[in-house]
């Protein structure tokens, strides 16, 4: 018999055990260890929780049947960040436009019960500003700034240049700023409302720098 | 407006304060137990179909694959893992998800796919779901019977003209799923037993399992096992014991101490478990407690 139970081994072992195939055990111990924080990456990365949900489980699912591709260059959780980043920025580009309004604050409910008093309108207001980012570096910022992934792994989780990593949020971070300053929020809102975009997002989105992929 | 940077900058060097900021806010909280079932429930057909693949037999086995564009399930053969594709790219057709949007009878299979998944069932099939109500097939081999503890002679759905494991009945109005798993249980251990057989809780239990649904008349099923073999009399038994008709029931016709028995399992809108060991008689008036009601995990 075999004395190690699923949660005595590490994920490149339950890993490696769900290829050899055993029903689903090993993965499902996986599953149980990060679901918490995929949830959290995708619901940083989409600000919407249906998105998110979605997104997730999507992820969850291609992790279950390709297991095979994961060939140990990376951690398993760098493996699962890329898989799930993957399926979020997948499913806004294909509901863009919806997501775009999805940046209204009704829709962006991301703080919860967890804030305390007066943090969440300022919570609000940062996740409003960070739904206007581009995707790109959104989920770059959310990677390295919310969830303190470093610049290395999380060029790997999404398929670039450390760099590119760096400069998408060293220009994430301006373009926040600058909404974060008083009326940048409401001088992007007049910008949509011209059709010609957010002037703050649309200067982020200036041609990435060298080391971009 | 904009600050100086290259990339020889350290990711730290942040004049703007948005890196503090962000890093500042509050974590978004665990999964939301809704979407903890619906996953489970979606990776509980992936191993299903897995073992049914390689099981190679039954043209019966299907598992679920979700349609967005029709917003329900629908049944696809086959599905062992694909080994095609990169692993980041996560547009395939199966992996595609029931956006929440349109996901409230889909809930309700995912939730009672969960308890079934409790229930040690790891060959869960969900098959088309229809208006009204939801199809749910479930299989469950010899071996995998005798992994949970029993003898797997799988004896009381076989004399029903069954399989290994039986849908008796489906309702997707009362939140019921019916089913025969042949499966001894105990009240001493009625609580491990359930948790033991989910396929991914960390028993290192390994789930195989075929589809076998079968469906004998309804008259036949209650001739042979009594009103819990109904939806509505399994609905009545949970309302016996007190359980929300908002929670979500899974009664499997089985043994408990050798003697026949059900093992009936309530599932919350947050996810949270209990079952209880009753008698084949079970009904709203007299619910026959054998044992529980005990928490499951």
């Amino acid at each position: 018999m075999n004395a190690e139970g699923p949660e005595d081994l590490d994920d490149a072992a339950l890993l490696a055990r769900h290829v050899a195939g055993d029903g689903g055990v090993a993965f499902g111990e996986l599953f149980r260890r990060h679901r918490d924080r995929m949830y959290a990456v995708a619901l940083r990365t989409t600000g919407n929780r249906e998105l998110a949900a979605d997104a997730v489980q999507e992820a969850f699912i291609s992790a279950f049947r390709r297991a095979e591709a994961y060939r140990g260059e990376a951690a398993v959780t760098t493996w699962l960040h890329r898989i799930v980043v993957n399926a979020c920025l997948d499913r806004l580009r294909r509901e863009k436009v919806s997501v775009r309004r999805a940046g209204d604050l009704g829709e962006l409910d991301l703080p919860d019960r967890h804030d305390r008093h007066g943090s969440t309108e300022t919570a609000l207001v940062v996740h409003e500003a960070l739904a206007r980012l581009p995707e790109t570096q959104r989920a770059a910022l959310v990677l390295v700034d919310m969830h303190a992934v470093p610049v290395a792994e999380a060029a790997l989780v999404l398929g670039v240049a450390e760099g590119t990593v760096k400069s998408r949020c060293f220009r994430g971070r301006e373009a926040l700023a600058a909404m974060l300053r008083p009326g940048g929020l409401a001088a992007s809102d007049a910008g949509e409302d011209e059709g010609a975009g957010p002037a703050v997002v649309a200067s982020a989105e200036r041609t990435e720098p060298r080391g971009a992929s | 407006m904009s600050n100086r940077h290259d990339d020889t900058d350290p990711i730290e060097h942040d004049p703007t304060g948005m890196r503090a900021l962000l890093g500042s806010l509050p974590d978004p909280g665990p999964m939301p137990a809704d979407l903890v079932a619906r996953i489970e429930a979606a990776l509980a057909a992936e191993a299903a179909a897995e073992a049914s693949a390689a099981a190679s037999s039954t043209p019966l086995a299907a598992v679920a694959r979700l349609d967005p564009a029709r917003g329900e399930v629908s049944s696809a053969g086959g599905g062992a893992r694909a080994a095609a594709g990169p692993a980041g790219d996560a547009d395939d057709e199966g992996s595609r998800v029931v956006p929440l949007r349109r996901r409230s009878r889909w809930h309700l299979v995912a939730v009672a796919a969960g308890v079934v998944g409790v229930l040690g069932l790891g060959g869960l099939v969900v098959e088309t779901l229809r208006p009204g109500g939801l199809q749910a097939s479930i299989g469950m081999s010899a071996e995998d019977s005798a992994a949970g503890g029993s003898s797997g002679s799988g004896a009381e759905p076989d004399a029903a003209g069954g399989g290994p494991a039986t849908l008796f009945a489906e309702d997707g109005a009362l939140g019921v799923v019916v089913l025969g798993s042949g499966r001894q249980y105990s009240t001493s251990g009625l609580a491990d037993e359930v948790r033991a057989s989910l396929p991914w809780d960390g028993t290192g239990r390994e789930a195989t399992a075929t589809s076998s649904p079968q469906n004998a008349p309804q008259s036949d099923r209650e001739q042979g096992f009594g009103p819990l073999a109904g939806a509505a009399g399994a609905r009545a038994c949970a309302d016996g014991l007190g359980v929300p008709a908002t929670e979500t029931v899974v009664v499997d016709l089985a043994t408990v101490d050798g003697q026949d028995a059900a093992v009936l399992v309530a599932t919350s809108s947050d996810g949270e478990r209990r079952v209880w060991a009753v008698s084949r008689s079970c009904s709203a008036t007299a619910p026959g407690v054998l044992a529980g009601p005990v928490p499951v995990s």
